[in-house]
């Protein structure tokens, strides 16, 4: 807060405008004071003022919402017995608290009762489907029966269900027998792979998809766990050497890969099409084929071939056929034949995507010329119909559209200048020489600059 | 309705073999919490009045926890005011062994003193919850029903496995459970909520060992101090040394009337509370390495003086004695006598005796290999650390430690509630929990279904 705001605060006569910088505060002080601030508190704030208290303040009209009626009625709370959703039938043992002005005092009870679900549901078999099918050399009947009942108990969760199996023998008496968690998992997918067969015989499709859901392969998955615990007991040193490994092995892809990429080039400079890299990668498959197929079609419609050295008897023809088809054909260049491999053996064009032609923005400008397609409504990166005409307008519209931009990044950067040179000129205060002197030799450079642009800047 | 809680008012007691917890569901921690040691004076003379039981106790608060258990001319000392209180010829015992219910007697008296007198409530209004170990017996288990709904009369009851429920109290459904507690450490690894029998592995190497080594190594003279300590418990002190000096033997004036007349297990306990007050304030374990006595010396040391006034700067013996938890064959002391309680653990698929006591890492390690290999990493990721011994500083460190160099190529995440009470009554947290939710109603056992059924529905519904 700078002495003239206290004066004006307080009343005071402004004191006599003894320094130059009079004008400027005034000025600012001319900045319109925002509605719903007082002009003191205005004043205090002064040019620094918070654009919270600003904003807060011009949206002060806004009317703050009621509090809600809420009707302070007491809730009335009652303890009362009530049955678990789960035992409806049993008598009422536990109580619990109720809101007695609800409307359903089992309300609760009901809801927790949803969560009183299963897991999938196991499936189930008669005797006589048992007998039929489901015989198994290995599990009685009587097994099979405490197996599911078990997977019934645990909702499906082989793991427990496994560690739990305990079977005693149809007496309960017999010697506890255990099993593995294949074996179980084994059995009941082998029974519903069998019963799903036997059962949905209509719809095949959907009988396919069930028992494919079903598969269980019990060697596989024995196999899966031993390497899993195997893999469980890496010591550290295993897994240094692993990672080591897989390194190793990814830098000798790439060397590979590397090797082959030169060895093509250089055949290909070397012998052109005569290197017979057919089988190489694939965008040399698809430029061999290409080409066949060019030459194929040239044949047929007996067109001048694309070598520059063509017949000139068939030029009409061939412009004429060129017309027909659309076709443009650009002057032959003949810098690039410069290299005496290239004359005897044409230069393998490998085969590419007209749209990865398409000119791009240039880098350094590329989001500036981006945008302003886009107000233009021209895509960037897809023509609709790239013919050549539209090709050449397109490319012309970059060319354009970057000169735009540059143009209008130099007249800003020209504008800046012109800014900040005239704010110089108007805060310029003439020196008094001898401070000037004084100070000039610690901050020359500074100082140097300055003035050697202004002398310019006019 | 948001948090699913719906309280029907459940009391849950979790039985531990140092601590008995109780209180009611729904709370954050146990309203009572008092030892599981009783103590018992044969009455071989029924007109002794109760006051000469209590001998020359005129400063024993005489209040309604002393319950009269005539059975057998046994009267039964239970509760806070129970064995920590002085009594003439008094002996003690646990009635938990191997972490199980072993004694029916008294605890039977203690649920109906925490009932009764320290929670005042009418057990026939509430729902009574249990904890029990993973190895609980069926036998234990009927035992326990028939005390709740026989003797006390309670409208239903549910058992909860403590793993099960130290894993929930951590917001976990699957979590590998290393319970590193009085008598027993045990691992057991949670799946879904269901304790997995083939991997739960226990081994008598918790803080009952340790104290007991710690009590030889007080009361016999060492290198550095060339007379035994008394240990003397406070209730035989009439006044301390007024002015000890650092490692000097101290000469309290003790209760004559009370020290001839104290039993020797009496003793034997009060002076294991002494040790193990020096245990919860000193010991440590070197959080990132081994101990050895080359480098001993460098420990931090720590200023402790026992009740009788004896104080001294430890410094190596603060990790010399936990180190047992993770290096049992060099550091457990076979030839000192074990408590006779950790005897009974014989080895087997998932139990190691004390003669072959095994590293806390390895045991986790077993465990995890016991289980299928497909929970194994969600196991791993999950390891929940609880017990009051696991509350010594640097275990958990420590075990994290261990474990990577056991099982480097697997991701380990260890999680230890950072509050003590809730690593030391975890199980008691997780009870508290699971009671107060409104969807576990379905789950209890109502007095007429036991009725009806038998220990059948039990077994059935607490799987």
């Amino acid at each position: 807060m700078s002495s003239s705001d206290v004066r004006s605060i307080l009343g005071l006569p402004q004191a006599g405008s003894s320094s130059s910088h009079a004008p400027i505060p005034k000025k600012l002080n001319l900045n319109k004071r925002p509605d719903g601030i007082s002009r003191e508190l205005y004043a205090l704030i002064g040019n620094n003022a918070p654009s919270l208290a600003e904003a807060q303040a011009s949206v002060s009209a806004v009317k703050y919402k009621s509090r809600p009626s809420v009707s302070r009625k007491k809730a009335k709370w009652e303890w009362l017995p009530f049955n678990p959703a789960a035992r409806p039938d049993r008598r009422a043992r536990l109580s619990h608290w109720v809101q007695t002005s609800d409307a359903d005092p089992e309300a609760g009870v009901e809801y927790f009762g949803k969560f009183n679900l299963h897991g999938p549901s196991v499936i189930e078999y008669s005797q006589f489907e048992y007998d039929q099918h489901l015989a198994d050399p290995d599990w009685t009947p009587h097994e099979t029966t405490y197996l599911f009942n078990l997977l019934n108990d645990y909702d499906l969760r082989f793991v427990i269900a496994a560690d739990r199996y305990e079977y005693m023998g149809p007496s309960g008496e017999g010697p506890v027998k255990k099993r593995s968690i294949e074996d179980i998992k084994d059995r009941y997918y082998t029974i519903c792979r069998r019963l799903t067969r036997t059962r949905t015989a209509t719809d095949t499709a959907s009988q396919q998809q069930m028992i494919q859901a079903y598969s269980f392969d019990k060697a596989r998955e024995i196999k899966r766990k031993q390497y899993a615990s195997e893999l469980f007991h890496l010591t550290t040193a295993e897994i240094a050497e692993e990672e080591a490994l897989i390194i190793e092995v990814k830098r000798m892809e790439q060397t590979a890969q590397r090797y082959r990429s030169d060895r093509d080039d250089l055949m290909r400079t070397v012998m052109g099409l005569d290197s017979g890299l057919v089988n190489i990668d694939s965008s040399n498959i698809e430029a061999i084929l290409g080409a066949n197929k060019k030459r194929k079609r040239a044949e047929e419609a007996e067109p001048s071939t694309p070598v520059a050295a063509a017949p000139t008897k068939r030029q009409a023809e061939s412009t004429a056929f060129d017309a027909a088809h659309c076709i443009f054909r650009l002057p032959q260049d003949s810098s690039s034949q410069s290299s005496h491999l290239a004359t005897k053996h044409p230069v393998h064009i490998p085969a590419f995507l007209r749209s990865s032609k398409l000119p791009t923005p240039r880098q350094s400008a590329a989001i500036r010329i981006t945008e302003l397609l886009g107000e233009l409504g021209v895509s960037t990166h897809a023509l609709v119909m790239p013919t050549r005409a539209n090709l050449e307008e397109y490319d012309g519209l970059l060319t354009a559209a970057g000169a735009l931009v540059d143009m209008k990044r130099q007249v800003d950067r020209v504008e800046q200048e012109l800014r900040t040179l005239r704010a110089q000129k108007e805060s310029y205060v003439p020196p008094v020489d001898a401070k000037r002197k004084a100070r000039s030799t610690s901050i020359a450079s500074t100082d140097t600059s300055v003035t050697g642009r202004r002398s310019r800047a006019p | 309705m948001v948090y699913n809680g719906d309280e029907v008012s459940a009391i849950v007691v979790d039985f531990g073999s140092h601590t008995t917890r109780a209180g009611y569901a729904g709370e954050d921690c146990p309203r009572v919490v008092c030892p599981s040691f009783y103590g018992y004076t044969e009455e071989s003379d029924a007109s002794t009045s109760s006051g000469a039981a209590n001998g020359n106790g005129e400063d024993v608060p005489m209040d309604g926890s002393v319950v009269n258990g005539s059975k057998g001319k046994r009267r039964y000392y239970v509760g806070e005011s129970g064995v920590p209180v002085w009594r003439k010829g008094m002996e003690v015992d646990n009635f938990m062994l191997d972490g199980i219910v072993h004694e029916l007697e008294p605890a039977a008296q203690l649920l109906h003193h925490l009932l009764t007198d320290r929670l005042s409530v009418d057990p026939t209004e509430h729902p009574l919850m249990f904890t029990e170990p993973a190895w609980n017996t069926p036998a234990s288990r009927e035992n326990l029903t028939r005390m709740a709904f026989e003797q006390e009369g309670v409208p239903a009851l549910y058992f909860g496995s403590s793993g099960v429920l130290s894993a929930f109290a951590a917001g976990k459904p699957t979590a590998l459970v290393l319970d590193v507690g009085y008598a027993n450490t045990s691992v057991v690894p949670v799946v879904d909520g269901y304790a997995l029998r083939a991997g739960t592995k226990r081994q008598p190497l918790g803080s009952a060992l340790l104290l007991s080594q710690l009590q030889h190594h007080f009361k016999s003279p060492t290198s550095s101090r060339n007379f035994p300590l008394t240990l003397t418990p406070r209730q035989l002190l009439a006044k301390r040394d007024p002015t000890p000096e650092s490692g000097m033997q101290v000469n309290p004036v003790l209760r004559t009337d009370r020290v001839s007349n104290t039993t020797p297990s009496w003793r034997h306990w009060a002076e294991g509370s002494v040790v193990e007050g020096w245990k919860e304030s000193c010991a440590e374990v070197i959080n990132y390495k081994g101990f050895d006595f080359q480098t001993a010396r460098e420990l931090p040391q720590t200023l402790y003086e026992f009740p009788d006034g004896y104080q001294q700067q430890f410094g190596e013996e603060r990790y010399r004695f936990t180190e047992m938890l993770f290096d049992p064959k060099n550091y457990f002391d076979q030839s000192i006598e074990p408590p006779a309680g950790l005897r009974v653990v014989q080895s087997g698929d998932h139990a190691h005796s004390l003669k072959d006591l095994v590293p806390l890492s390895q045991l986790v390690h077993d465990s995890i290999m016991a289980c299928d290999v497909d929970v194994r990493a969600a196991l791993l990721q999950n390891i929940v650390v609880v017990g009051n011994t696991s509350l010594i500083k640097g275990l958990t460190e420590r075990l994290d430690l261990e474990l990577a160099a056991l099982m480097p190529s697997q991701k380990i995440k260890i999680h230890s509630p950072t509050i003590p009470f809730e690593k030391k009554f975890s199980s008691w947290v997780g009870g508290s929990v699971l009671a107060s939710l409104g969807t576990f109603h379905q789950l209890w056992v109502t007095k007429d279904e036991y009725e009806e059924h038998g220990m059948a529905i039990v077994h059935q519904r607490c799987k």
